[in-house]
Protein backbone atom coordinates (compact mmCIF):
# COMPACT_ATOMS: atom_id res chain seq x y z
CA UNK A 1 0.00 0.00 0.00
CA UNK A 2 2.80 2.33 0.97
CA UNK A 3 4.46 1.21 -2.39
CA UNK A 4 1.61 2.63 -4.35
CA UNK A 5 1.55 5.96 -2.55
CA UNK A 6 5.26 6.60 -2.92
CA UNK A 7 5.47 9.45 -5.32
CA UNK A 8 9.06 9.70 -7.28
CA UNK A 9 10.28 13.81 -6.50
CA UNK A 10 9.95 15.75 -9.49
CA UNK A 11 12.84 17.06 -10.78
CA UNK A 12 13.86 21.08 -10.30
CA UNK A 13 12.66 23.28 -13.34
CA UNK A 14 16.36 25.19 -13.90
CA UNK A 15 14.62 28.55 -13.71
CA UNK A 16 17.42 30.91 -12.48
CA UNK A 17 19.36 29.33 -15.52
CA UNK A 18 16.96 30.19 -18.37
CA UNK A 19 16.42 33.62 -16.18
CA UNK A 20 20.05 34.42 -16.95
CA UNK A 21 20.23 33.09 -20.65
CA UNK A 22 17.02 35.50 -20.98
CA UNK A 23 18.61 38.41 -18.90
CA UNK A 24 21.63 37.94 -21.38
CA UNK A 25 19.70 38.28 -24.26
CA UNK A 26 17.77 41.03 -23.34
CA UNK A 27 20.91 42.88 -22.77
CA UNK A 28 21.94 42.22 -26.62
CA UNK A 29 18.61 43.25 -27.78
CA UNK A 30 18.58 46.38 -25.79
CA UNK A 31 22.33 47.30 -26.51
CA UNK A 32 22.03 50.41 -24.96
CA UNK A 33 21.68 48.89 -21.29
CA UNK A 34 25.27 47.25 -22.01
CA UNK A 35 27.27 50.68 -20.74
CA UNK A 36 25.27 50.64 -17.85
CA UNK A 37 26.35 46.76 -17.22
CA UNK A 38 29.21 46.19 -18.50
CA UNK A 39 32.17 45.34 -16.01
CA UNK A 40 34.63 48.17 -15.77
CA UNK A 41 37.16 48.01 -13.13
CA UNK A 42 37.29 51.79 -12.45
CA UNK A 43 33.48 52.14 -12.31
CA UNK A 44 33.13 49.02 -9.62
CA UNK A 45 35.86 51.09 -7.53
CA UNK A 46 33.71 53.98 -7.82
CA UNK A 47 30.53 51.75 -5.93
CA UNK A 48 28.90 50.04 -9.55
CA UNK A 49 29.23 46.80 -7.34
CA UNK A 50 26.09 45.47 -9.50
CA UNK A 51 29.08 45.40 -12.59
CA UNK A 52 30.88 42.73 -10.59
CA UNK A 53 27.24 40.17 -11.83
CA UNK A 54 25.45 41.83 -14.70
CA UNK A 55 29.20 42.37 -16.63
CA UNK A 56 28.62 38.69 -17.78
CA UNK A 57 26.04 38.76 -19.05
CA UNK A 58 26.86 41.78 -21.74
CA UNK A 59 28.17 40.56 -25.44
CA UNK A 60 30.09 41.91 -27.70
CA UNK A 61 28.12 40.27 -30.95
CA UNK A 62 25.52 37.95 -31.23
CA UNK A 63 27.90 35.03 -32.42
CA UNK A 64 29.89 35.26 -28.94
CA UNK A 65 26.23 35.23 -27.41
CA UNK A 66 25.54 32.52 -29.06
CA UNK A 67 28.49 30.01 -28.74
CA UNK A 68 28.25 31.42 -24.48
CA UNK A 69 24.47 30.38 -24.85
CA UNK A 70 24.67 27.16 -26.49
CA UNK A 71 27.00 26.09 -23.44
CA UNK A 72 25.56 27.63 -20.51
CA UNK A 73 22.25 26.71 -21.48
CA UNK A 74 22.76 23.40 -22.13
CA UNK A 75 24.78 22.31 -19.17
CA UNK A 76 23.80 24.76 -16.61
CA UNK A 77 19.59 23.97 -16.88
CA UNK A 78 21.12 20.03 -16.91
CA UNK A 79 23.04 20.51 -13.42
CA UNK A 80 20.43 22.65 -12.23
CA UNK A 81 17.99 19.71 -12.52
CA UNK A 82 20.35 17.44 -10.72
CA UNK A 83 21.77 19.99 -7.99
CA UNK A 84 19.15 22.68 -7.86
CA UNK A 85 20.08 24.68 -4.70
CA UNK A 86 24.05 23.76 -5.26
CA UNK A 87 24.12 24.96 -9.38
CA UNK A 88 21.86 28.28 -8.07
CA UNK A 89 24.18 29.34 -5.30
CA UNK A 90 26.76 28.68 -8.18
CA UNK A 91 25.36 30.92 -10.08
CA UNK A 92 24.52 33.48 -7.47
CA UNK A 93 28.40 33.86 -5.88
CA UNK A 94 30.15 32.51 -9.11
CA UNK A 95 29.57 35.78 -11.10
CA UNK A 96 31.54 38.56 -8.53
CA UNK A 97 33.75 35.71 -7.71
CA UNK A 98 35.05 35.58 -11.31
CA UNK A 99 34.81 39.39 -11.45
CA UNK A 100 37.02 39.84 -8.26
CA UNK A 101 39.51 37.39 -10.05
CA UNK A 102 39.82 39.51 -13.34
CA UNK A 103 39.81 42.91 -11.10
CA UNK A 104 42.62 41.59 -8.69
CA UNK A 105 45.00 39.44 -11.23
CA UNK A 106 44.41 41.38 -14.82
CA UNK A 107 45.28 44.93 -13.91
CA UNK A 108 45.60 45.76 -18.04
CA UNK A 109 41.48 45.08 -18.14
CA UNK A 110 39.51 48.08 -18.93
CA UNK A 111 36.50 46.31 -19.19
CA UNK A 112 34.86 42.77 -19.68
CA UNK A 113 32.15 41.21 -20.97
CA UNK A 114 30.92 37.46 -21.56
CA UNK A 115 29.00 34.57 -20.41
CA UNK A 116 31.53 31.94 -21.10
CA UNK A 117 33.33 32.02 -17.19
CA UNK A 118 29.98 31.09 -16.17
CA UNK A 119 29.06 28.56 -18.57
CA UNK A 120 32.79 26.76 -17.93
CA UNK A 121 31.45 26.75 -14.06
CA UNK A 122 28.30 25.15 -14.79
CA UNK A 123 30.15 22.77 -17.42
CA UNK A 124 32.91 22.07 -14.60
CA UNK A 125 29.74 21.33 -12.33
CA UNK A 126 27.47 19.17 -14.34
CA UNK A 127 31.10 17.45 -14.57
CA UNK A 128 31.46 16.57 -11.39
CA UNK A 129 28.06 15.77 -10.63
CA UNK A 130 27.89 13.11 -13.59
CA UNK A 131 31.13 12.07 -12.10
CA UNK A 132 30.43 11.20 -8.45
CA UNK A 133 26.76 9.96 -9.39
CA UNK A 134 27.55 7.64 -12.44
CA UNK A 135 30.25 5.12 -13.42
CA UNK A 136 29.50 4.16 -16.78
CA UNK A 137 29.96 7.70 -18.35
CA UNK A 138 33.01 8.41 -16.68
CA UNK A 139 35.47 7.97 -19.70
CA UNK A 140 32.98 10.84 -21.21
CA UNK A 141 33.07 13.62 -18.74
CA UNK A 142 36.63 12.96 -18.23
CA UNK A 143 37.14 13.56 -21.69
CA UNK A 144 35.16 16.79 -21.79
CA UNK A 145 37.13 18.29 -18.98
CA UNK A 146 40.35 17.55 -21.11
CA UNK A 147 39.06 19.23 -23.71
CA UNK A 148 38.07 21.36 -21.83
CA UNK A 149 41.55 21.83 -20.16
CA UNK A 150 43.63 22.13 -23.11
CA UNK A 151 41.26 24.75 -24.67
CA UNK A 152 42.40 27.29 -21.50
CA UNK A 153 46.15 26.25 -22.18
CA UNK A 154 45.80 26.91 -26.10
CA UNK A 155 44.27 30.15 -25.48
CA UNK A 156 46.42 30.71 -22.61
CA UNK A 157 49.03 30.73 -25.54
CA UNK A 158 47.26 32.25 -28.06
CA UNK A 159 45.76 35.24 -26.67
CA UNK A 160 45.12 37.64 -29.42
CA UNK A 161 42.88 40.05 -30.40
CA UNK A 162 39.17 37.77 -31.38
CA UNK A 163 37.50 40.50 -32.93
CA UNK A 164 39.41 43.02 -34.39
CA UNK A 165 36.81 46.15 -34.13
CA UNK A 166 39.11 48.73 -34.97
CA UNK A 167 42.08 49.57 -36.38
CA UNK A 168 44.73 48.89 -33.76
CA UNK A 169 42.10 47.60 -31.16
CA UNK A 170 41.21 44.51 -30.44
CA UNK A 171 38.54 42.68 -27.78
CA UNK A 172 41.19 39.83 -26.23
CA UNK A 173 39.99 36.36 -24.55
CA UNK A 174 40.60 35.97 -21.37
CA UNK A 175 41.01 32.80 -20.19
CA UNK A 176 41.75 33.44 -16.64
CA UNK A 177 38.36 34.01 -16.51
CA UNK A 178 37.18 30.48 -17.34
CA UNK A 179 40.17 29.00 -14.97
CA UNK A 180 38.32 31.55 -12.18
CA UNK A 181 35.00 29.75 -13.60
CA UNK A 182 36.02 26.21 -12.98
CA UNK A 183 37.55 26.99 -9.67
CA UNK A 184 34.53 28.79 -8.66
CA UNK A 185 32.41 25.56 -9.58
CA UNK A 186 34.83 23.46 -7.84
CA UNK A 187 34.26 25.27 -4.61
CA UNK A 188 30.61 25.06 -5.17
CA UNK A 189 30.48 20.95 -6.17
CA UNK A 190 32.49 20.95 -2.15
CA UNK A 191 33.08 17.74 -2.52
CA UNK A 192 36.16 15.56 -2.14
CA UNK A 193 37.15 14.95 -5.76
CA UNK A 194 36.79 11.15 -7.25
CA UNK A 195 37.71 11.96 -11.08
CA UNK B 1 -29.24 101.31 -36.31
CA UNK B 2 -29.51 98.21 -34.26
CA UNK B 3 -29.44 95.75 -37.38
CA UNK B 4 -26.59 98.25 -38.89
CA UNK B 5 -24.44 97.63 -35.93
CA UNK B 6 -24.47 93.95 -35.81
CA UNK B 7 -23.68 93.52 -38.98
CA UNK B 8 -20.51 96.15 -38.54
CA UNK B 9 -19.53 94.01 -35.74
CA UNK B 10 -19.59 90.88 -37.46
CA UNK B 11 -18.11 92.72 -40.61
CA UNK B 12 -15.37 94.06 -37.78
CA UNK B 13 -14.45 90.29 -36.42
CA UNK B 14 -14.83 88.79 -39.61
CA UNK B 15 -11.82 90.97 -40.75
CA UNK B 16 -10.06 90.50 -37.58
CA UNK B 17 -9.99 86.99 -37.82
CA UNK B 18 -9.65 86.34 -41.75
CA UNK B 19 -7.16 89.13 -41.81
CA UNK B 20 -4.65 88.36 -39.66
CA UNK B 21 -4.69 84.47 -41.52
CA UNK B 22 -3.67 86.41 -44.60
CA UNK B 23 -0.33 87.31 -43.18
CA UNK B 24 2.62 85.24 -44.96
CA UNK B 25 3.15 82.58 -42.81
CA UNK B 26 6.95 80.79 -42.77
CA UNK B 27 8.40 79.95 -39.39
CA UNK B 28 11.89 78.80 -38.70
CA UNK B 29 14.47 77.75 -36.34
CA UNK B 30 18.22 76.85 -36.80
CA UNK B 31 21.65 76.41 -35.72
CA UNK B 32 24.72 76.43 -37.81
CA UNK B 33 28.01 74.30 -37.07
CA UNK B 34 29.76 76.34 -39.50
CA UNK B 35 28.43 79.37 -37.76
CA UNK B 36 29.61 78.30 -34.32
CA UNK B 37 32.95 76.93 -35.26
CA UNK B 38 33.82 79.76 -37.56
CA UNK B 39 32.18 82.85 -36.72
CA UNK B 40 33.01 85.75 -39.35
CA UNK B 41 35.59 83.85 -41.02
CA UNK B 42 34.91 83.94 -44.65
CA UNK B 43 38.01 81.76 -45.74
CA UNK B 44 38.88 79.59 -43.19
CA UNK B 45 42.46 77.56 -43.20
CA UNK B 46 41.58 73.44 -42.65
CA UNK B 47 43.89 72.07 -40.16
CA UNK B 48 47.28 70.75 -41.67
CA UNK B 49 47.78 68.19 -38.24
CA UNK B 50 47.11 64.66 -38.69
CA UNK B 51 44.27 63.82 -35.71
CA UNK B 52 45.19 61.54 -33.25
CA UNK B 53 42.95 59.75 -31.42
CA UNK B 54 43.43 58.20 -28.17
CA UNK B 55 41.40 55.04 -27.95
CA UNK B 56 39.43 54.58 -26.52
CA UNK B 57 37.64 57.85 -26.88
CA UNK B 58 36.04 60.10 -24.52
CA UNK B 59 33.53 61.81 -26.39
CA UNK B 60 30.83 64.63 -25.81
CA UNK B 61 27.50 65.24 -27.72
CA UNK B 62 26.14 68.71 -27.65
CA UNK B 63 23.27 70.97 -29.60
CA UNK B 64 24.98 73.33 -31.61
CA UNK B 65 23.75 77.28 -30.39
CA UNK B 66 20.80 78.17 -32.27
CA UNK B 67 20.89 81.83 -33.99
CA UNK B 68 18.43 83.98 -33.61
CA UNK B 69 14.76 82.61 -34.18
CA UNK B 70 13.47 84.18 -37.67
CA UNK B 71 9.66 83.94 -37.49
CA UNK B 72 7.52 85.84 -39.60
CA UNK B 73 3.49 86.08 -39.46
CA UNK B 74 0.99 86.28 -37.01
CA UNK B 75 1.99 83.56 -34.89
CA UNK B 76 5.29 82.56 -33.47
CA UNK B 77 7.92 79.97 -33.90
CA UNK B 78 7.08 77.45 -31.14
CA UNK B 79 10.24 78.62 -29.47
CA UNK B 80 12.94 77.43 -28.99
CA UNK B 81 13.89 73.64 -28.60
CA UNK B 82 13.70 73.10 -25.01
CA UNK B 83 16.52 71.56 -22.60
CA UNK B 84 14.81 68.54 -21.50
CA UNK B 85 13.61 67.76 -25.76
CA UNK B 86 17.40 68.22 -26.51
CA UNK B 87 18.31 66.14 -24.31
CA UNK B 88 16.40 63.27 -25.33
CA UNK B 89 17.63 63.58 -28.38
CA UNK B 90 21.03 63.85 -27.29
CA UNK B 91 20.47 60.51 -25.57
CA UNK B 92 19.29 58.71 -28.84
CA UNK B 93 22.18 60.15 -30.36
CA UNK B 94 24.49 58.88 -27.58
CA UNK B 95 23.04 55.43 -27.80
CA UNK B 96 24.59 54.67 -31.37
CA UNK B 97 28.41 55.55 -29.78
CA UNK B 98 27.88 54.18 -26.11
CA UNK B 99 27.60 50.57 -28.22
CA UNK B 100 30.75 50.87 -29.84
CA UNK B 101 33.78 49.21 -27.85
CA UNK B 102 36.14 51.80 -29.05
CA UNK B 103 34.19 54.40 -26.71
CA UNK B 104 35.58 55.04 -23.29
CA UNK B 105 32.50 57.07 -22.65
CA UNK B 106 30.18 59.61 -24.18
CA UNK B 107 28.20 62.82 -21.91
CA UNK B 108 25.77 65.22 -23.18
CA UNK B 109 26.71 68.15 -22.89
CA UNK B 110 24.52 70.80 -21.75
CA UNK B 111 23.65 73.97 -24.01
CA UNK B 112 25.10 76.21 -21.55
CA UNK B 113 28.13 74.95 -21.57
CA UNK B 114 28.07 76.24 -25.61
CA UNK B 115 28.11 80.14 -26.64
CA UNK B 116 27.01 81.16 -30.19
CA UNK B 117 30.03 81.64 -32.50
CA UNK B 118 32.28 80.06 -29.74
CA UNK B 119 34.27 78.32 -31.90
CA UNK B 120 37.00 75.99 -31.01
CA UNK B 121 38.22 77.98 -28.04
CA UNK B 122 34.74 77.00 -26.59
CA UNK B 123 35.04 73.23 -27.61
CA UNK B 124 38.06 73.24 -25.62
CA UNK B 125 36.69 74.76 -22.46
CA UNK B 126 34.31 72.04 -22.67
CA UNK B 127 37.20 69.86 -23.28
CA UNK B 128 38.76 70.91 -20.31
CA UNK B 129 35.98 71.14 -18.36
CA UNK B 130 34.31 67.39 -19.25
CA UNK B 131 37.81 66.20 -20.13
CA UNK B 132 36.38 65.17 -24.06
CA UNK B 133 38.39 64.74 -26.83
CA UNK B 134 36.11 64.30 -29.60
CA UNK B 135 32.42 65.80 -29.75
CA UNK B 136 29.87 64.87 -31.88
CA UNK B 137 27.91 68.42 -32.62
CA UNK B 138 24.33 68.47 -33.78
CA UNK B 139 22.51 71.13 -35.60
CA UNK B 140 19.42 71.78 -37.43
CA UNK B 141 17.52 73.62 -39.32
CA UNK B 142 13.34 73.75 -39.35
CA UNK B 143 10.89 75.16 -41.17
CA UNK B 144 7.18 75.33 -41.10
CA UNK B 145 5.06 76.34 -43.85
CA UNK B 146 1.14 77.25 -43.32
CA UNK B 147 -1.22 77.52 -46.45
CA UNK B 148 -4.89 77.47 -46.43
CA UNK B 149 -7.41 75.34 -48.19
CA UNK B 150 -10.76 75.83 -49.40
CA UNK B 151 -12.35 74.85 -45.98
CA UNK B 152 -10.81 78.40 -45.15
CA UNK B 153 -13.66 80.01 -46.85
CA UNK B 154 -15.84 78.76 -43.59
CA UNK B 155 -13.48 80.99 -41.71
CA UNK B 156 -16.48 83.61 -42.85
CA UNK B 157 -19.04 82.21 -40.60
CA UNK B 158 -16.74 82.46 -37.42
CA UNK B 159 -17.67 78.92 -36.11
CA UNK B 160 -15.86 77.57 -39.19
CA UNK B 161 -12.91 78.87 -37.62
CA UNK B 162 -13.38 76.60 -35.08
CA UNK B 163 -14.61 73.40 -36.63
CA UNK B 164 -13.10 73.06 -40.29
CA UNK B 165 -9.44 72.26 -40.84
CA UNK B 166 -8.42 75.32 -43.12
CA UNK B 167 -4.88 75.05 -42.13
CA UNK B 168 -2.09 72.68 -44.04
CA UNK B 169 1.01 72.73 -42.43
CA UNK B 170 4.21 71.19 -43.62
CA UNK B 171 7.41 70.98 -41.37
CA UNK B 172 10.28 69.96 -43.16
CA UNK B 173 12.88 69.70 -40.67
CA UNK B 174 16.87 68.81 -41.35
CA UNK B 175 19.74 67.41 -38.93
CA UNK B 176 22.98 67.17 -38.70
CA UNK B 177 25.98 65.62 -36.54
CA UNK B 178 29.54 66.74 -37.12
CA UNK B 179 32.20 64.70 -35.19
CA UNK B 180 35.17 66.72 -34.54
CA UNK B 181 38.39 65.98 -32.93
CA UNK B 182 38.87 68.79 -30.90
CA UNK B 183 42.58 69.04 -30.44
CA UNK B 184 43.42 68.51 -34.15
CA UNK B 185 40.37 70.61 -35.57
CA UNK B 186 39.65 67.82 -37.95
CA UNK B 187 36.08 66.94 -39.18
CA UNK B 188 36.20 63.07 -38.52
CA UNK B 189 32.70 62.36 -40.17
CA UNK B 190 28.83 63.54 -40.44
CA UNK B 191 25.89 62.41 -40.83
CA UNK B 192 22.31 64.12 -41.68
CA UNK B 193 18.81 62.87 -41.26
CA UNK B 194 16.00 64.54 -42.27
CA UNK B 195 11.91 64.54 -42.15
CA UNK B 196 8.60 66.30 -43.43
CA UNK B 197 5.24 66.13 -41.56
CA UNK B 198 2.28 67.09 -43.29
CA UNK B 199 -0.95 68.56 -40.88
CA UNK B 200 -4.19 70.17 -41.28
CA UNK B 201 -5.40 71.96 -38.28
CA UNK B 202 -7.93 74.69 -37.80
CA UNK B 203 -7.00 78.38 -36.74
CA UNK B 204 -7.82 78.17 -33.34
CA UNK B 205 -5.55 74.92 -32.47
CA UNK B 206 -2.84 75.97 -35.23
CA UNK B 207 -0.06 76.75 -32.56
CA UNK B 208 -0.60 73.68 -31.12
CA UNK B 209 -0.76 72.04 -34.10
CA UNK B 210 2.59 73.53 -35.22
CA UNK B 211 4.35 73.09 -31.74
CA UNK B 212 3.50 69.50 -32.24
CA UNK B 213 4.67 68.97 -35.84
CA UNK B 214 7.40 70.40 -34.72
CA UNK B 215 8.56 67.86 -32.39
CA UNK B 216 7.32 64.83 -34.38
CA UNK B 217 9.68 66.51 -37.13
CA UNK B 218 12.51 66.62 -34.98
CA UNK B 219 11.63 63.10 -33.46
CA UNK B 220 11.32 61.57 -37.03
CA UNK B 221 14.75 63.74 -38.40
CA UNK B 222 16.45 62.42 -34.94
CA UNK B 223 15.71 58.46 -36.50
CA UNK B 224 17.27 59.12 -39.56
CA UNK B 225 19.92 60.62 -38.17
CA UNK B 226 20.50 57.85 -36.00
CA UNK B 227 20.21 55.38 -38.86
CA UNK B 228 22.83 57.35 -40.84
CA UNK B 229 24.88 57.98 -38.03
CA UNK B 230 25.31 53.98 -37.47
CA UNK B 231 26.43 53.69 -41.05
CA UNK B 232 28.60 56.43 -41.25
CA UNK B 233 30.24 55.26 -38.13
CA UNK B 234 30.51 51.53 -39.31
CA UNK B 235 32.30 53.70 -42.96
CA UNK B 236 34.62 55.49 -40.83
CA UNK B 237 35.88 52.38 -38.76
CA UNK B 238 36.70 50.68 -42.76
CA UNK B 239 38.69 53.92 -43.33
CA UNK B 240 40.50 53.67 -40.41
CA UNK B 241 41.37 50.11 -41.82
CA UNK B 242 41.90 51.34 -45.53
CA UNK B 243 43.79 54.48 -44.94
CA UNK B 244 45.60 54.61 -41.71
CA UNK B 245 47.66 57.68 -42.56
CA UNK B 246 44.58 59.66 -42.39
CA UNK B 247 43.76 59.43 -38.69
CA UNK B 248 46.67 58.50 -36.20
CA UNK B 249 45.13 55.84 -33.59
CA UNK B 250 47.00 55.58 -30.21
CA UNK B 251 45.60 52.96 -27.99
CA UNK B 252 45.35 53.86 -24.30
CA UNK B 253 47.34 50.79 -21.62
CA UNK B 254 45.11 48.14 -20.97
CA UNK B 255 42.82 45.98 -23.16
CA UNK B 256 38.74 44.79 -23.57
CA UNK B 257 38.03 41.47 -22.42
CA UNK B 258 35.73 39.19 -23.37
CA UNK B 259 34.81 35.56 -21.92
CA UNK B 260 33.92 33.33 -24.87
CA UNK B 261 33.20 29.54 -25.14
CA UNK B 262 33.83 29.46 -28.91
CA UNK B 263 32.43 27.19 -31.05
CA UNK B 264 35.33 24.85 -31.44
CA UNK B 265 35.23 24.22 -27.71
CA UNK B 266 31.34 23.67 -27.99
CA UNK B 267 31.62 21.61 -31.74
CA UNK B 268 34.23 19.36 -29.70
CA UNK B 269 31.65 18.57 -26.91
CA UNK B 270 28.79 18.07 -28.97
CA UNK B 271 31.30 15.38 -31.14
CA UNK B 272 31.96 14.22 -27.44
CA UNK B 273 28.82 13.83 -26.46
CA UNK B 274 27.69 11.93 -30.29
CA UNK B 275 30.43 9.64 -30.11
CA UNK B 276 29.43 8.64 -26.13
CA UNK B 277 25.81 8.31 -27.27
CA UNK B 278 26.62 6.02 -30.27
CA UNK B 279 29.46 3.18 -28.14
CA UNK B 280 26.10 3.79 -25.60
CA UNK B 281 23.74 2.16 -27.83
CA UNK B 282 26.03 -0.40 -29.48
CA UNK B 283 27.04 -1.30 -26.05
CA UNK B 284 23.17 -2.13 -25.31
CA UNK B 285 22.51 -3.77 -28.44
Amino acid sequence: MTADLHVEPRPARPWVTFAVALAALAIRVAPNTSHFLILKPQQVFSGQLWRLWTGHLVHFGSSHLFWNLAVFVVTGAWAETLAPRRTRFFLLLAPPFISIVLLVFAPGLLMYGGLSGIAVGTFVLLAWLRLGSEKSSRWFWRAALALLAAKIVIESFLSGPIFARISGQGIHDVPLAHIAGAVAATVAFGRRLRI
Amino acid sequence: MKTSLCIAIAVGLTVAVTGCLNLPRKAEKSSSVVAFLYPNQANYLPPTSIPVLHVPLHVGVAFVPSEALQGRGYYGTGGELSEMKKAELLERVAAQFRTRNFIADIQTVPSAYLRPGGGFENLDQVRGLLGVDVIVLVAYDQIQFTDQNYLSLSYWTIVGAYVFRGERNDTQTLMEAAVYDIPSRHLLFRAPGTSEVRGGSTPIDLSKMLRDNSADGFAKATDDLVGNLKTQLDQFKVRLKENPGEVQIQRAPGYTGAGEIGAPFAFGLALLAAGASLIRKRARS
